[in-house]
């Protein structure tokens, strides 16, 4: 069968399919009509798109769709049970960052405001980094509390390289909290605590 | 129907009826089996009639459309647009069915290429039963399904899916691409190909 004749062929059932722009129908009509050959395929693929048509509508017999649907879903619930479904890896939601960081940063000014009702006059600091999951880490969203001495706040430098964690993965949450003596020159020196 | 609710606070399934098929996608990956159960519901007599078609076995369609869903289930995290659910799981049908006909084939002890040698076999398999003239003209119209069925069955993977997607369910045909994992003009040519391949395997009966 020549490549013509395939695509003739093709037009044909592009017809049937209601493919063909109006245009396109209508020269093809013209060679329906000055064709018998051509006519008797068209007739042959007719028949055939209705009989694969009536495919459709047979029915799988006595195929019990609820028992089908009991069956999956008793699977399902004995699969979950047992964790088998993978396992997604953890994304932060967008609000969870800035959260969790404010809700870190509370608890731990309010640990220090009970430290320093008993203790002497020290400036407190609390720094929470959160790296997010999805950005580069030059994106970290960080949250710096001060907690001044009695005589007022003092601005304190973070440590450069709590600026930029470089080395550590993105989704870390870091909390990193400690109290400095308010006449210390370098306010970094005390950092007890590294949580990752 | 089953109803798999486990706790007061998760919906029931007919809480779901009405929700679309992403929002059910969602829930079920939060754990919500009763929306998963409305997915079920939705596309279970597709994805049977689909692995039917191409396995031409009642059984196992049955068997393959339950681990098709169990598959889909344990997949869900990684269909990346849920409101493609219905093509993404017939995907998955027509994969473990063209897997079940390999095996079956193997099973048999007749892979493909002991078909092709083995001329016998190749035209007890292949050839429809009753192509003579006599017998054929007097086939009932069941007949004559059957004639299809069998023709189908010797038709390329890719064309069998592809016409039995398009012409016997009656999907669209970007739909088809979506599940075969093809342009759309690639669909009409293998739904063009296999029709032409049946029309003249059959055209003592059409």
């Amino acid at each position: 069968m020549s490549k013509d004749r395939d695509k003739l062929e093709f037009k044909l059932t592009q017809y049937l399919d209601g493919e063909l722009s109006r245009r396109e129908a209508v020269a093809l009509e013209g060679q329906l009509e000055a064709d018998e050959s051509l006519r008797e395929e068209l007739g042959h693929y007719a028949a055939l798109q209705g009989q694969l048509a009536a495919m459709a509508t047979e029915q799988l017999g006595d195929v019990d769709y609820d028992a089908q649907r009991s069956d999956i879903m008793s699977a399902l619930e004995r699969k979950a049970l047992l964790g088998e479904r993978s396992r997604r890896p953890l994304v932060l939601r967008p609000w969870f960052a800035p959260v969790a960081a404010v809700a870190a940063a509370a608890v731990i000014m309010v640990s220090f405001w009970m430290i320093r009702s008993v203790g002497p006059a020290r400036d407190s600091l609390v720094a929470v980094a959160i790296l997010p999951a999805t950005s580069p880490i030059a994106g970290a969203a960080m949250v710096s509390v001060e907690y001044p001495a009695a005589e007022g706040p003092t601005p304190l430098a973070l440590p450069e390289d709590f600026r930029t964690p470089s080395a550590l993965p993105p989704g870390t949450v870091m909390v990193s909290a400690g109290t400095v003596a308010a006449d210390a020159d370098d306010p970094t020196v005390d950092f007890p605590m590294w949580l990752e | 129907m089953v109803s798999p609710v486990s706790g007061p606070e998760e919906r029931k399934t007919a809480d779901w009826e009405h929700a679309d098929d992403a929002k059910c996608v969602r829930a079920s990956r939060r754990g919500e089996l009763a929306a998963f159960d409305t997915l079920v519901g939705r596309y279970q007599r597709r994805a049977t009639a689909v692995a039917y078609r191409l396995l031409n076995n009642r059984d196992d369609a049955l068997e393959i459309t339950q681990d098709a869903f169990l598959n889909a289930y344990q997949k869900l995290d990684s269909l990346h647009d849920p409101k493609r659910f219905g093509s993404w799981l017939l995907r998955i049908v027509s994969n473990l069915s063209l897997n079940r006909r390999r095996s079956r084939a193997l099973r048999r002890g007749a892979s493909l290429e002991a078909w092709r040698l083995d001329e016998d076999a190749h035209a007890d398999l292949n050839a429809p039963p009753s192509r003579e003239p006599g017998p054929a003209q007097r086939a009932s119209a069941k007949d004559l399904q059957t004639q299809i069925a069998a023709a189908l069955d010797e038709l390329p993977d890719m064309q069998r899916q592809a016409l039995i997607l398009f012409s016997i369910e009656k999907m669209p045909q970007k739909e088809v691409a979506e599940i075969l994992g093809c342009s759309v003009q690639a669909v009409k040519w293998h739904v063009f190909a296999a029709r032409k391949k049946l029309k003249d395997k059959l055209s003592d009966y059409l």
